[in-house]
């Protein structure tokens, strides 16, 4: 039924962001990005796609720091005229994708911090996003049950930051037991909020978010092998909304090598292709390549085939972002004059 | 030369031998040149001389001793300078006028001098103010006066220099104003020597008639030959951008001259190069100058801020009844290990402060005390932090704190304005009232995390007062200091504004030559070679600039022009001019025509406003429309020098000739149908009159006493028509059926026929224009299959009834008599042609004539035949009108097929080759066949239908025009008459005021409403309604009869396009605006 009204309170910002992602460049804008010589050539090219004259106005020599900063700020734009005009439950929707830059740039904050960086040099990284106005507050807190009560209890993150609060001090290997705790909550979360709001959005969003669990989990268990870390404190962090649940979870928990690891999700048609196909070889994409093509990609541009949806949004942040480490990319190698690997960017369309 | 006298006076000192022709370069366009140089004493009085010639040594004289930053030269525009170093100003230019309109400058000037006295009079206590800042200064007396040129001037005497502006909407130059056919185009190859080519290429865009072919399009943008120099373009449109909206931003406003799209030079190819120069240097400074003003301002604003922390804090301290021990605990905080507990119960909180944070602060305090030693010292933290940001930080602080520090917090009631993004905020002055290192730490940390601004307090009262002392002046000090930053760069800015749009344009144009020049191929020899499409009648012109540019070369090769063969199809190229071109423009909203098809413009032009008229049937309606279409033509000039974007503004004000024509043909109309507000006019005396005598009058008013409702009478036109000889109402319709019950059965007989009758003739004309096609593309099977049957078809069924029509409004009245051959008993036997062209179709069999043998008349005798033979000629027609249908059908494929049979007959015989191959090229010409085949059917289908169904569409002539009379007699009748019979009710003999007061404001209010309601509603949505239709029809049921609209518009390169195209801020900022 609700596609029938969907157009009533979401169709203008729907098309809206059809509209954006038609945008978005393709291959041919790509293999012409590739070959530029310097960044002004760059920057000429990039102004006859739909980024436009976003550029037109910078004075003095282009960065990759300036691009990236003109590229963000045009997502952002996008993204809050889209937020503006956004009506509930699409609202609380896109509220939850900026949870996960919230949560990055937390983390980001607080590494900062215990490396003794100042606190502006820090914010200037911050993805602006994710920013939010305790933010800046943050490097007071020396411990997590500090963090939680004066900075965090009035974002929307509080919720998820309950499970941290036990932790003692904030060093790396905390800050990164947070990280994954903080995202396990809200991937569980948001898939939650999906699941709630059913019809297309839920079967397109779980889809996205349930991949995303998995590649969270096993990323976790190939990372901690020969790191202190438990296999019960491992476990905790696995975030229980993919479609390992539960039975492969269990594996992974017990999974002590990569090859363990792959025997497990062997089971598992979606993620056997995804292994065999990867690894560290020079001409072999990596395995977090592979999965960045494929969630990213694949499963956002699919969202792309379902109409009245909201993963439409979510999808068109993620592509985006992916094609802003794209531009970032070929322009770093451009710039770097490290031209060899300039054909490793993800193309989107 | 310079001597003070009282008023302005002008001298003239022309020695003829001294004008020099060599030095002026605008010689070749005006004859010989004259320059004008006033010359002024710094007082209030002013004496100008005028010189011609002569001059220019001097010039340079005075140019040399002038700051570098004001390269002025060769610049078209009146400049003026000022230069402080003798007293004087100097105020001259170097603009070359022509012979001719020296009177007029003489006219202009002097009066530019006697409002310059006048202002400086008005200026000069401000100027003698702040003496101090010299440059400042300068530039603001050169702003003033360059205001005082640009003025508005007296429409009678146009200023010579904006004369060609006439031009208005820039069509091409060339002659001729529409096009029955797209111009001629033919393909050229242009082969110029590279140093050549771009005054080769700036000539053919100052000329706007060649169309430069892409040949490098496999290479992207960067990969090109020129793309150094677009960058450099691109990079100073950047710097120029900056200065616009920096002047644009500057307050006071400052006039920017707007750009000149007129004159269109090709600039220098080293212009660049000095531009560069100058802008780079200007841009420098600005920013510079910007830059130290921000970091000042940042000073002063912190400046500011503790001034305002140190007026609150005192202001707190003082209002707040502490103890004296506790103010003294206090100040000596730092040291001091005196018991502080007691401080905070005796602060009396005012109420701003939250409730919560007042008891859980003194719990919270109560507490401590209890459990910490009572030696650690009280200290406090102040600063500013913005209002936003005022209830996170005062949460943030009470949470880090664990509710142990006190904020307090005031709003500082001044405005800041942020140096860097020029946002204004307000802020607030805080407090922090906390205990020990630990949170003074954690204080600070949270500050700095919200972008407060801590500063530094004195604790003692005396302390503060003192420091306050110190603070006053320096801020004064600052404050100086950014005026006068601000009054230098205002300065600055002022004297780039004249010339900002001169350097854009020349940008503009520059920019647009090296993306033109990125277009053509670059052989090996140094030859750039542009392939291009040019119109023949242009031909001469092209030519006549490359000879031009070949004179540019010296001993350089010239360019070369050589025609080429191209298989490529030419572009269509339509000539208008400022009056056909919004014809041109529907056609082409719609596809543009091949190459060489009928253009339908030319048609457009009488019977659009025409079909638009017999819709839009009200004069007085389309006077209303006249006159402002009237208005917007005779303002056409002055609109256009205001260069208005918006978007519905343009749409009207570019249809302003169309909206003339519709105008004068609905007044036409208007009075055809005699329709004025949906009322008719009786100006020549109706034709009916009254035939009833008094005992039918008498006979009525029992009838109405009886009955109590009005008698119906009937005016029989044997009694009541009164034909004196000079045949019916002299214009339109008779007034008479204004007031007729069965007006509108008769009205909509009249219309929907006249609307069959054009629509026909519309459709028929169509079909005609399609041979005229068929003939100049010689294709003679298309006359024979498709044009002939189609006029066959059209004749046999369409025609036929459109003659029906006409011969029955010229044959049958109410006067019974012999009617073709048949005896005709009178008006109720009149033939219906409605059902008369259904019968024809199902070809039932009619009775002939209206009457029996014996002489009466048969019922429905309006379904008889009405002439002899009719069965039989419809009949006739009908098998005539099927027949064509075959012949449009297959007539095409089948002649197609046989042409094919014929060729291909030789080759089975003589070449048995491979059975693939011929199989594969069998199949592929059945294929094609199969193609023409489905193609013809299209067109047959959608002719034979598009014949009935358009026809039926031309119905909505006449549903519109009804729609559009019936509305405006609604509002005549329920609204206008309403309003204004409640007056004459409310008017008793001795009136009284208020009932004259309340009549008198629903009489103006019902008119005000009428008024508003016609305009918006019967003139503008009725008019775009009846404009759209007309639209309709002419898209739809005129072109789809014989226009394909698949051509590619001709698109010239022009310097004026490049101008036009460019990005301007005042645009930008004008839609902005809205």
């Amino acid at each position: 039924m609700s596609e029938f009204f969907f157009n009533i309170d979401h169709g203008y910002l729907e098309a809206l962001v059809r509209g954006f992602k038609g945008g978005i460049l393709t291959q041919a804008d790509y293999a012409n990005l590739v070959q530029c010589e310097t960044l002004e050539d760059l920057k000429l090219h990039i102004q006859s796609t739909d980024y436009g004259n976003f550029l037109a106005n910078e004075p003095g020599a282009i960065t990759v720091g300036v691009i990236d900063e003109r590229l963000k700020e045009k997502l952002v734009t996008e993204f809050v005229h889209i937020r503006n005009n956004a009506l509930e439950p699409l609202a609380t929707f896109l509220d939850y994708i900026t949870y996960s830059y919230m949560i990055d740039n937390i983390i980001l904050l607080i590494t900062g911090t215990l490396h003794q960086r100042p606190i502006s040099e820090l914010i200037s990284k911050c993805h602006p996003l994710g920013s939010f106005e305790q933010m800046e507050a943050i490097h007071i807190a020396s411990t997590p049950a500090e963090l939680y009560n004066a900075v965090l209890v009035d974002t929307p993150l509080a919720n998820y930051f309950v499970d941290c609060i036990n932790e003692q001090d904030l060093d790396e290997m905390n800050v990164e037991l947070i990280r994954n705790t903080l995202y396990k909550a809200y991937l569980e979360d948001f898939y939650g909020f999906c699941k709630q709001l059913g019809g297309t959005t839920a079967e397109v969003m779980c889809e996205i978010l349930s991949f995303e669990a998995d590649r969270r989990s096993i990323i976790i268990t190939i990372n901690s092998f020969d790191t202190e870390l438990s296999k019960d404190d491992r476990e905790k962090l696995y975030p229980r909304c993919g479609k390992l649940y539960p039975e492969g979870l269990a594996g992974l928990a017990r999974a002590d090598d990569y090859d363990q690891v792959k025997q497990v999700c062997e089971y598992y048609s979606d993620y056997k292709a995804l292994f065999d196909g990867s690894g560290n070889a020079a001409g072999e994409k990596t395995l977090e390549d592979k999965f960045f093509e494929h969630e990213q990609v694949k499963l956002n541009v699919q969202a792309y085939l379902h109409q009245f949806h909201f993963g439409v949004f979510y999808a068109f942040i993620k592509l985006k972002e992916q094609e802003m480490r794209n531009i970032i990319w070929i322009a770093e190698c451009i710039s770097q004059r490290h031209r060899t690997k300039i054909d490793n960017y993800i193309p989107i369309l | 030369m310079v001597s003070p006298s009282c008023s302005p006076s002008v001298h003239w000192d022309i020695p003829a031998e001294d004008v020099h022709i060599d030095d002026i370069p605008f010689d070749d366009r005006f004859g010989f040149g004259t320059r004008l140089s006033s010359v002024s004493p710094r007082n209030s009085f002013f004496r100008a001389v005028f010189r011609i010639g002569g001059q220019i040594e001097r010039d340079r004289e005075e140019r040399s001793d002038e700051s570098p930053l004001m390269p002025f030269d060769n610049s078209p525009h009146l400049s003026l300078r000022s230069n402080n170093s003798q007293g004087y100003q100097y105020f001259y230019s170097n603009r070359v006028y022509p012979h001719r309109s020296l009177s007029y400058v003489v006219r202009k000037a002097s009066s530019a001098i006697s409002s310059i006295s006048r202002s400086f009079t008005a200026l000069s206590p401000s100027r003698h103010n702040d003496s101090g800042i010299e440059t400042a200064r300068g530039y603001s007396d050169e702003l003033n006066l360059s205001e005082m040129f640009t003025s508005p001037q007296p429409p009678s005497h146009p200023p010579p220099m904006e004369a060609p502006s006439v031009s208005g909407l820039h069509s091409p130059p060339d002659s001729g104003c529409i096009s029955f056919r797209s111009e001629p185009v033919s393909r050229y190859q242009l082969i110029m020597c590279k140093d050549l080519a771009y005054e080769c290429i700036g000539e053919m865009g100052v000329e706007g008639v060649v169309q430069i072919d892409d040949v490098n399009r496999d290479l992207s943008l960067f990969q090109r030959h020129f793309v150094r120099e677009v960058r450099r373009c691109d990079d100073l449109e950047r710097s120029l951008r900056y200065m616009e909206r920096q002047i644009y931003e500057a307050t006071p406003p400052i006039q920017l001259i707007p750009i000149d799209a007129v004159h269109i030079e090709v600039p220098k190819a080293s212009e660049i190069n000095q531009l560069e120069t100058k802008i780079k240097e200007l841009e420098t400074r600005i920013r510079s100058s910007i830059e130290s003003e921000e970091r000042i301002l940042k000073t002063l604003m912190s400046m500011v801020e503790q001034k305002h922390v140190i007026l609150k804090v005192e202001q707190y301290l003082s209002e707040q009844h502490m103890d004296s021990q506790a103010i003294q605990s206090i100040e000596e905080g730092e040291r001091d290990d005196g018991p502080l507990t007691g401080i905070t119960g005796t602060f009396s909180f005012d109420q701003s402060i939250t409730s919560h944070t007042l008891s859980l602060l003194e719990s919270e305090e109560m507490e401590m005390s209890g459990m910490e030693s009572s030696n650690v010292p009280l200290w406090f933290s102040t600063g500013v932090i913005p209002v936003d940001k005022k209830m996170p930080f005062e949460r943030c602080l009470w949470r880090a704190c664990r509710r142990t520090a006190f904020v307090r917090i005031t709003e500082i009631e001044e405005d800041f304005v942020d140096p860097l993004t020029n946002v204004t905020t307000r802020k607030c002055v805080f407090i922090v009232f906390y205990r020990g290192d630990s949170l003074k730490k954690i204080v600070n940390n949270v500050c700095e995390g919200y972008g407060a601004s801590q500063s530094e307090c004195p604790k003692t009262s005396r302390g503060r007062q003192h420091y306050l002392k110190q603070l006053e002046p320096a801020i004064e000090d600052m404050t100086l200091v950014v005026r006068r930053t601000r009054e230098d760069r205002h300065g600055t800015l002022a004297s780039c504004a004249e010339f900002v749009h001169e350097w854009m344009k020349s940008v503009h144009m520059q920019k647009g030559i090296y993306h033109a020049l990125n277009k053509c191929a670059l052989d090996t020899n140094g030859f750039l070679s542009a392939e291009c499409w040019i119109p023949t009648q242009s031909i001469q012109k092209v030519r006549g600039a490359i000879d031009r540019c070949g004179s540019y070369g010296g001993h350089l090769p010239k360019p070369v022009l050589n025609e080429i063969e191209s298989k490529a199809i030419p572009p269509t190229y339509n000539v208008t001019n400022k009056y056909t071109k919004v014809f041109q423009d529907i056609v082409d909203a719609y596809g543009v025509a091949n190459y060489r098809e009928v253009n339908p413009a030319p048609y457009i032009i009488i019977s659009f406003p025409f079909l638009f008229a017999l819709m839009f049937g009200d004069s007085a309606h389309a006077f209303l429309l006249l006159s402002a279409s009237i208005a917007l033509i005779a303002m056409e000039k002055n609109i256009q020098k205001k260069r208005i974007r918006d978007e519905i503004f343009t749409t009207f004000f570019n249809g302003r000739y169309i909206m003339l024509l519709m105008g004068i043909f609905s007044l036409y109309t208007g009075f055809i149908y005699n329709d004025v507000f949906g009322k008719a006019g009786n100006v020549f005396g109706s034709n009916w009159r009254d035939p009833y005598n008094s005992t039918q009058y008498a006979k009525w008013a029992r009838f109405l006493m009886k009955h109590k409702r009005m008698p119906v009478a009937t005016l029989d036109p044997a009694e009541a028509y009164r034909d004196g000889g000079d045949g019916p109402y002299q214009f339109g319709l008779d007034p008479v059926w204004n007031v007729a019950d069965n007006r509108l059965s008769f009205i909509n007989s009249m219309k929907m026929k006249v609307a069959v009758i054009f629509g026909i003739t519309q459709m028929t004309f169509g079909v005609i224009l399609s041979y005229k096609n068929f003939k100049f593309f010689g294709s003679r099977i298309e006359i024979l299959t498709s044009f002939i049957p189609q006029v066959v078809f059209l004749s046999s069924i369409f025609l036929y009834l459109c003659g029906q029509i006409i011969v029955k409004w010229i044959l049958f009245s109410v006067e019974p008599g012999h009617v073709l051959g048949y005896e005709y008993p009178g008006s109720n036997c009149a033939p219906s042609l409605l059902i008369g062209l259904i019968n024809m179709f199902m070809m039932k069999s009619r009775r002939e004539g209206y009457t029996n043998d014996n002489g009466t008349t048969v019922p429905n005798c309006y379904l008889s035949t009405w002439y002899p033979g009719q069965s039989t000629v419809e009949m006739g027609l009908l098998l005539t009108a099927l027949l064509c249908i075959p012949v449009m059908l297959l007539g095409k494929p089948l002649s197609i097929l046989m042409k094919r049979n014929k060729k291909r007959e030789p080759i089975p015989e003589e070449i048995a080759l491979s059975d693939t191959q011929s199989t594969n090229g069998h199949e592929e010409e059945e294929e094609n066949f199969v193609d023409i085949f489905v193609h013809s059917g299209i067109h047959t289908i959608e002719f034979v239908l598009g014949c009935i169904s358009h026809t039926a569409s031309y119905l909505r002539l006449w549903a519109l025009s009804l729609a559009h009379a019936q509305l405006s007699e609604v509002l005549w009748h329920m609204l206008l008459m309403n309003g204004l019979n409640s007056v004459s009710l409310h008017s008793s003999p001795s009136p009284s005021p208020s009932s004259l007061l309340i009549s008198g404001l629903v009489a103006f209010l019902s008119f005000f409403i009428f008024g508003v309601l016609t305009v918006a509603i019967l003139v503008v949505m009725e008019g775009l309604s009846a404009f759209l239709h007309a639209l309709r029809l002419h898209w739809v049921e005129f072109q789809s009869k014989f226009y394909s609209g698949g051509g590619v518009i001709f698109q010239p390169f022009s310097l004026h396009q490049c101008i036009e195209n460019g990005q301007h801020l005042s645009d930008v900022m004008d839609d902005g605006g809205d």
